[in-house]
Order: C-alpha cells, then sequence, then structure tokens
C-alpha cells in the first residue's frame, strides 16, 4: 500500500523491476514537464558545478580552465564544514526529539488545552528565522543578553547562563524554529495511526509510557526519518540563524562563509562553489540514505486509512506535559515576540524601562518614512501570493500526473521535482542568478526573477504536500462519476476539486508563507527597485539599529500571523497552524 | 553651465547599427567574454523636466541606509525625482554590476562607493559616465576623479577608535593603535569585514604606518568582523563590546546627538580617512535624472543635507557641519599611490589578511 510518510518520502520509488517494465511507455505529460522542469532545475546546479572545478580567473563565467584546486582549497577550511555538519545533526536531534514529545502529547493524549497548544506550537516556523536570530541574540549574548543580565543581578558577575553565540546556542535556536515543521509530519502520522498493536500493547499489561517507547515510537519511525531528513537537509543550508548568532562568536558554517566570500572584492566565486558542491553531496547523500532505509519496509500497520487512535489519559503526568508545551512555546513564540516588540518601542539600542525611554516612532518610520519597507511589504506579499497560486496549481499538476498516470517516467519526474531540495537556497540562488544573466531575454532584477526562484525552490515543498493529498483520494470516487456518464470536467469540478480543495489551501498556505519570510535566496535576486521583506530586514539590521529592525519584523509577524488567521478561518481551522 | 564630455566608445560617436550590436552580442555571449557597455548619450546639462519624466531614480550605496533613505526624501522634495535606494557593500556591489554589465542591462543609474580604487576600476572599464557638473569647482583635485567627472568625493569617512565611558573608562581606554594589542583588549575589538570599503581604506594607509608585527599581534587578539559600524556601536552600547577598532566617526556623531555616552579617540599615529565617492553609471536609463542628482549632492545645500544628516565632513571646504570634527584639525591619512591604492591585488591582498585576522 503506498503512503505518504512526509515531505520527503519517495511515493513511487521502490517499484520491482519486474514491475516497471511491465508498465505503459512514458506518456506525453510526462515527456512535457520533464522537458519543461529540467532545465529550470538543473541549469543554476550545473554552474555551480562547474564553478567550483574553475581554477582560472575566479570571476570567469563561464570558466576557461578547470581542475580540482577548489576542492582540495577546502581542505585548509574544514571547520566551516565540520560546524555546519554538527548544528545540523545537533539540531535535528533537539528538534526532532521535541516533535515526537509534541506530537505525541498533541495528538495521543487527553492533556487539555490542545487544540490551542496546536496552533501556537506551528507559529514559531512561519515567523521564520530571522525573527529568532534577532531575538535570540538580544536575550543570550553572552556578554550582555537579557537573560544573562537577569542571572548576574542574582548571583552576581561571572560566567554566562546562556549563550545564543556558541555552537549549541545556535543549535538550540535553529531547533526550536524548525521543530514546528517535524510537529506537522510526525504529528499526522500519529493521527492516521492504526491503534491496534497499542491496544494489544495495553492488554497484555505495558504501562502507557511503555507502550509509547516500545510501540508507538517504532511505529512512527517512517514519518520521523522524513521529518528528520527535512530538517537536516533545511539546517544545513540555514544562513540567516547562524549569520546573525555566529558573527559574536566567529564561528562560521558553510552558508555564512559562502555570503563572505561573494562580498569580498574580488570576491571567491570557485570555493564559494566548492563550499556549495559539498553541501550538495551531503544533502544528496541524506536523501539518498534516506530512501535506503525505508526501501524495505513494510508501512501496513501505518495507513492511508482514517483512524481515530485511543487517547491516553497520563494522569499525574499530565501537568509534566502541560509544561513541556508551556515551555517550548515560551522560548520559541513568547519571548521572541516579547523582546523584539520591547525593542521595537525603545528609542535607541540603550535599552530603558523608563517612560521616555519608549516611542512608536520605529513603527512609523518603517511604515511610512522608509520606503523601502513599504515597497518590500507589498512585493513580498504579491510573491507570496503569486508562488502559493503559480506553486499550488504546478504541483497539484505535477502530484496527479505522478500518482494518477501509469507511464514510464514519474520516478525521474519525482527526482527532478526534488532537486532543489538537495541544494541549499542561497547556493541554488547564486546559480540561478547566473542562470537569468544569460537567458536572450531580461528578468534578472525584475520580481519575475524572484518568483520564478521561488516557484522552483519550494517545488519539493508545494509537490510534498499536495502528494500527500492526492494519494488520500480513493480512484474509485471519480470511477464512479465516470460510470454514471460524467465527463472529465464534470468530474474535475465536482468530484476531484472539492476534494482537493482543503489541501490546495492548505499549500497555498504554505508556500506563501515560507515565501514571505524567505531570506537566503531573495538576497542575490532582490534589487533597489523590487526589495523583499528578507534581505529588506537583514539589510536594516546591518546598519540600522535594533530598534527599526524590531519594527520591521513585527510588522511582517503581523502579516504572517494574519495570513494564518484568514487561511484558519476559511477552511474552519482545518489547516493554517 | 555643465560640461560632459562624451566618452571614448562606440555609441559615443553615434552608436553601431543595430544588427551590428545584437552580431556583436551573441557571438560574445556565445564565447563567454564580458560584454561591454557604453555612456547613455551625454547631454551638455542635466534637463529638470526631462529629468521628472524618466522614472524612479536607482542608487546603490554603501552608507547607512536611514541616512541615504532621508537624504533622497529632501531630493525628491527639492526635485520632484523619485528616487529608491539600495544598501550593498562594494564587495557585494561590484561583482553584481559585471554580472549585470555582461548581461548588457543594469537598472542602477547612481553608484555611491566607500572605495574609490574600485570606482576608478569602473571608470578604466568605461562603466562611469563622465558629467562635469559645476560644482566640481568647489572641490579640491585629491577629491576628485581624473580626469574630473566620474567621480567625486561627497563625504569624507574617518575611522577611528571608539568606546562607551560605561564599560571602559577614558584613562583605560587605548590611545593609539598599538594599545590595541594590549591582552586586556583580546576578545573585545570590533571591525568591519572585509566587504567594507572603509575597512581597507582603513588598513591601506595604516599598512605603512604601523609595523608589520601590528597585523599578527591584532589576529591573536581575535578581533570580531561586523557588517557595519552601526553595528559595532550598537555592541559597544549594550556591553557585548569593549573596543570599536575603526568605527566611522560619524557614529560618534550621531551618538553626542542622542547625549550618548560613547567617546572618540583620533589616534596619535593618523586617523585614516576614507573618500565616499559618487558617479552616473554608464548604462544609466535615467541619465538627466542621474545628474541632476549628482548636481543636488554635489552642491553645497545637498553636502550640508547629506552630512549633516550622516554626521561626516564634507569635501567641501565652505560646508561646515557643527558638531563634526574638521578634516583639517586632525592627523588624517590617506593613500598616496592610487594606482597601487586601487589595483585588485592589494585588495585581494587585504582580504586575505583581514578574513584571517577575524577568524574567517
Amino acid at each position: 500500500m503506498e503512503q505518504d510518510h512526509g515531505l520527503l518520502t519517495l511515493g513511487v520509488a521502490g517499484r520491482t523491476h519486474r514491475a516497471a517494465s511491465l508498465r505503459p511507455p512514458m506518456g506525453a505529460e510526462i515527456v512535457i514537464l520533464l522537458g519543461a522542469l529540467s532545465p529550470i532545475l538543473g541549469f543554476p546546479i550545473f554552474l555551480i558545478i562547474a564553478t567550483a572545478f574553475n581554477v582560472g580567473d575566479p570571476q570567469a563565467l563561464p570558466a576557461t580552465d578547470y581542475g580540482i584546486g577548489n576542492l582540495i582549497a577546502l581542505a585548509d577550511h574544514l571547520d566551516w564544514i565540520a560546524n555546519t555538519l554538527l548544528l545540523a545533526v545537533g539540531g535535528t536531534a533537539i528538534a526532532i526529539a521535541i516533535a515526537i514529545a509534541a506530537s505525541w502529547i498533541l495528538y495521543r493524549t487527553t492533556m487539555p488545552g490542545r487544540r490551542v497548544f496546536e496552533m501556537l506550537i506551528a507559529l514559531p516556523y512561519p515567523l521564520g528565522p530571522l525573527l529568532g536570530a534577532l531575538a535570540w541574540s538580544e536575550l543570550a549574548s553572552p556578554r550582555s543578553g537579557l537573560i544573562n543580565q537577569a542571572y548576574w543581578s542574582l548571583v552576581g558577575a561571572g560566567a554566562p547562563l546562556v549563550d545564543a553565540s556558541s555552537l549549541g546556542g545556535i543549535m538550540f535556536v535553529m531547533a526550536i524554529f524548525e521543530a514546528p515543521v517535524a510537529v506537522f509530519i510526525i504529528g499526522a502520522a500519529m493521527q492516521r495511526m492504526d491503534p491496534s498493536l497499542e491496544e494489544c500493547s495495553s492488554t497484555l499489561g505495558a504501562s502507557s509510557l511503555g507502550t509509547a517507547l516500545r510501540v508507538t515510537l517504532p511505529l512512527m519511525l517512517p514519518a520521523i526519518l522524513s521529518a528528520a531528513l527535512f530538517l537536516l537537509t533545511s539546517m544545513m543550508g540555514a544562513f540567516a540563524i547562524p549569520a546573525i548568532l555566529g558573527a559574536e562568536s566567529r564561528l562560521y558554517v558553510v552558508t555564512t562563509a559562502i555570503y563572505i566570500l561573494f562580498q569580498g572584492f574580488p570576491p571567491n566565486y570557485p570555493l564559494a562553489s566548492a563550499l556549495g558542491l559539498v553541501l550538495i553531496v551531503a544533502t544528496a547523500s541524506a536523501v539518498w540514505l534516506h530512501g535506503r532505509l525505508l526501501r524495505n519496509r513494510s508501512f501496513v500497520v501505518v495507513s492511508g486509512k482514517s483512524y481515530r487512535p485511543r487517547l491516553i489519559n497520563m494522569r499525574g503526568w499530565t501537568p509534566v506535559l502541560f509544561a513541556f508545551l508551556v515551555l517550548y512555546v515560551a522560548v520559541a513564540l513568547v519571548l521572541p515576540l516579547c523582546v523584539l516588540l520591547f525593542a521595537a518601542l525603545q528609542r535607541s539600542n540603550d535599552f530603558s524601562l523608563a517612560a521616555d525611554a519608549f516611542t512608536l516612532a520605529n513603527f512609523r518610520y518603517v511604515l511610512w518614512d522608509y520606503p523601502t519597507a513599504r515597497l518590500a511589504i507589498g512585493n513580498s506579499l504579491l510573491l507570496g501570493l503569486g508562488t502559493g497560486l503559480i506553486g499550488t496549481l504546478l504541483t497539484a499538476l505535477l502530484a496527479w500526473v505522478i500518482h494518477r498516470s501509469r507511464g514510464r517516467g514519474r520516478m525521474l519526474l519525482e527526482q527532478v521535482i526534488m532537486l532543489p531540495q538537495s541544494v541549499p537556497h542561497l547556493i541554488f540562488a547564486f546559480g540561478f542568478m547566473w542562470a537569468v544573466l544569460v537567458l536572450p531575454f531580461k528578468i534578472y532584477g525584475t520580481l519575475w526573477a524572484v518568483l520564478l526562484a521561488y516557484v522552483v525552490i519550494f517545488l519539493p515543498l508545494g509537490y510534498r504536500s499536495m502528494s500527500g493529498v492526492v494519494v488520500q483520494i480513493d480512484k474509485a470516487l471519480e470511477e464512479a462519476g465516470r460510470v454514471f456518464g460524467a465527463g472529465r470536467l464534470r468530474i474535475l469540478a465536482g468530484i476531484t476539486l472539492p476534494l482537493l480543495s482543503t489541501g490546495l489551501t492548505a499549500t497555498f498556505a504554505l508556500l506563501f508563507m515560507v515565501s514571505v519570510r524567505e531570506v537566503s535566496a531573495s538576497i542575490f535576486l532582490s534589487s533597489a527597485a523590487n526589495p523583499v521583506l528578507g534581505p529588506a530586514i537583514l539589510s536594516f539590521w546591518d546598519s540600522g539599529g535594533l530598534p527599526q529592525v524590531s519594527a520591521l519584523v513585527i510588522v511582517q509577524t503581523v502579516i504572517l500571523l494574519t495570513t494564518l488567521l484568514v487561511v484558519r478561518k476559511a477552511t474552519g481551522g482545518g489547516v493554517g497552524a | 553651465m555643465p560640461k560632459t564630455q562624451p566618452h571614448a566608445s562606440p555609441g559615443a560617436s553615434g552608436g553601431p547599427s543595430r544588427r551590428a550590436v545584437l552580431t556583436g552580442l551573441g557571438a560574445m555571449a556565445a564565447a563567454g567574454l564580458p560584454l561591454a557597455t557604453w555612456p547613455a548619450a551625454a547631454d551638455v546639462a542635466a534637463d529638470l523636466a526631462a529629468a521628472r519624466k524618466e522614472g524612479t531614480l536607482v542608487v546603490w550605496h554603501s552608507d547607512q541606509e536611514a541616512d541615504v533613505v532621508n537624504f533622497l526624501k529632501v531630493f525628491t522634495e527639492r526635485t520632484g525625482i523619485p528616487a529608491v535606494q539600495q544598501r550593498i557593500l562594494p564587495g557585494v556591489a561590484m561583482p553584481k554590476l559585471q554580472a549585470e554589465m555582461r548581461a548588457g542591462s543594469t537598472d542602477v543609474d547612481i553608484y555611491m562607493n566607500a572605495d574609490p580604487g574600485l570606482m576608478d576600476l569602473l571608470r578604466e572599464k568605461n562603466q562611469l559616465l563622465r558629467y562635469e557638473t559645476p560644482e566640481l569647482a568647489a572641490y579640491a583635485p585629491e577629491f576628485l576623479s581624473q580626469p574630473p567627472g566620474y567621480w567625486t568625493t561627497y563625504c569624507v569617512n574617518l575611522g577611528a577608535l571608539m568606546y562607551d565611558t560605561r564599560t571602559v573608562s577614558p584613562a583605560d581606554a587605548p590611545k593609539t593603535w598599538m594599545d590595541l594589542l594590549d591582552p586586556s583588549w583580546k576578545d573585545q575589538i570590533g571591525f568591519q569585514n572585509a566587504a567594507a570599503g572603509t575597512q581597507y581604506g582603513w588598513w591601506y594607509v595604516l599598512r605603512s604606518v604601523l609595523p608589520p608585527s601590528f597585523w599578527t599581534g591584532l589576529a591573536a587578539q581575535k578581533p570580531r568582523a561586523y557588517a557595519s559600524s552601526t553595528q559595532i556601536l550598537s555592541s559597544l552600547q549594550n556591553g557585548s563590546l569593549k573596543i570599536g577598532g575603526k568605527v566611522s566617526a560619524y557614529q560618534y556623531v550621531k551618538a553626542a546627538r542622542e547625549k550618548q555616552s560613547i567617546a572618540v579617540v583620533y589616534p596619535s599615529e593618523g586617523t585614516p580617512a576614507t573618500n565616499h565617492v559618487a558617479g552616473i553609471i554608464a548604462a544609466t536609463k535615467r541619465p538627466n535624472a542621474a545628474k541632476v542628482f549628482i548636481d543636488f549632492l554635489l552642491s553645497k545645500d545637498g553636502q550640508y543635507v547629506f552630512n549633516d544628516i550622516q554626521g561626516s565632513p564634507s569635501a567641501r571646504k565652505d560646508v561646515v557641519i557643527p558638531g563634526v570634527a574638521s578634516i583639517s584639525d586632525i592627523k588624517v591619512l590617506v593613500p598616496t599611490n592610487f594606482e597601487d591604492f586601487k589595483s585588485n591585488a592589494r585588495h585581494a591582498e587585504f582580504v586575505a589578511l583581514w578574513n584571517k585576522i577575524t577568524g574567517f
């Protein structure tokens, strides 16, 4: 039984060779989609790979001399690669641990207030890494963080209590802001899980905790691995959090190193591309390993059918579970928002509780006096709508073709769609910028270039979201319509679209939010005439004060929260946190 | 009347035929060669009425974003020409500009750069429009491109030492650049990163003043690299940093205006000065608006507005901003060999060394 376990499971992978050989030849729709997508996705990656082997003029494009000198030069910078891998692996482990615990509490226990927590836990992800990085740099800077100042005021001066600029600190901040995605993936699987094995365990005398650890957890393994893979690839390509928090401790990762290699003049494109190649290989290896791990497993106990798992009353442990969720919401949502709101209301970087230290001038500045912010807000909303609309329609089409057609090439098409997942956004955008610059028509510097890049880099996310919906729709419903004489359009309008509507809305909301919070890819593609929010905030952080940049982040947060509320209202609470 | 000299390029002498251009572009693109651009038709003077119809002026700069936003607001009020800005450090701007030029198109009209050496490289590549505004007469030769009209200094950035008197007492504070090597400042010094033009200018002049051991000693102090002097000031104020190793002096002016406890030190060895220069990109799509901008920026009025907002000394002797140190009152260090200063090799040497010093 085919089952979509999350964002990165290869849904059509794993067919036997014999079965493949019996399938009809590649259909026209597969050929057309492969022909359209392959160059858009493949050319930027090809340019990055080619530049990584450029040993001639570092600024030449295309390269004139090729060799492996840049890869050898990476030996001098193994600390960047080691930091990246440590942060990604450690951050993923923390986020997965949080997500497993939170999902189990939300979906398998009778703890009160689960609906409210379900919404609150989802919020840190769409609010984005910039909010997390800026807030935690103020909260937990080793020399001046508000938490450390409070600690020193109690125990006297000494070593800091918390340090957001350390490897562990950056890992923690990345984990708490990525964990909601894992809750989404693991929680979805938990809700669909067949409860019979758990009931057997209880009948045989196992405790609730024992059942959770020995039965529920192993059953969730495919979903956990899918979530882990998504987080691992995401954290290897993370930019904003390590860039902002790592500055104080001189801690560099591959993405921040690439950014700096681009910034210095003359820029070192070949070394930056070689670093990008390392990330591409690491991410592709993780995707391959994930496929290997799941290839021969049977998932029949985690079926696509709708079950209502028995909820467990944890009795005396309930306050502990409640406290765990409260703590998560506090560190990932309440504290960051409060500190940035406080900063946004201050007159200067020199924070004070005195009445005359408070002002609304920063909001007035970013909303009225700072035209870049207004332009960036408008452009980001447009791009969010565009990416949501185009991305949803495109990924719905792709998911439909892959899961409904019978011809060959579906697995190849799915792998092409998933290609951007193997490339960190910053690096893909760099290759994409080169690619659009050599196009015969001019789109570089326009919103179209950014829109195209967003659609491409979020293709895997949108596809997985739509794919999960399509596989759950029984073909028998459409076949019934056909038996009763309905035409294709009638079936589409009367059966398919209504069944897909919740999934389409959810995918649109997801793509809208990830577009509005996007930073890394936009850095190379936005321009003075067409600024977008992420780079505008980053630039403002570079040269403006914390009060003003905090005000801009708060404005971005309000936009995202409003979207979530509208979508939630429109879908009756089904999606949008 | 402003004098504009046509550039010695194919486009200036009537321009090649459309067919020839397309053929040439295709051949060069196929060969992967850089495509040269040529200046827009160079009118004698800026036409304000035409400028207002050219659309929104696009300005790249490396100054504080809020300062340029405020200046552009005044510019628009005075001229009726809308303008947008993007803060983009020279290290990022140059390759991006080259890539856009290679593709045959850029939206940038005005480039305000904190590294005159890089601006002169653009001039050498025929990528700047020569425009001799009558305001040039008010500037000494050292503040002008040679020949004049390609780029001109619109403010002088002094790279000084800075600290917050709440965390460092004036008695303990460093008085010279060599004092930065005091072990008590280990892990406590902040500079700008290698992408900053002013950081390059600072290093360039001090490398011939300070002994070579200074740079190894400085690396041992493990200084931090910041994206801007604003971030350094924020860190000084919140106590996460004690010494700003090179902070633009205008930060002190702004802090003093807000009555904040920031102190500035102009070291006895001399204070590096970097000229911030502005020019018109040759491929500008808004040549009249760009010229009106240069006219205003370099005028006495424009210089007062900009440098009053930023807190920097003007290169014009007839513009004095209250509370801003005059460059004639400070021992200022400037590059003496401009050819060496602007060379790619010297920039590459700086990037390699500075990345090493700042732990990259």
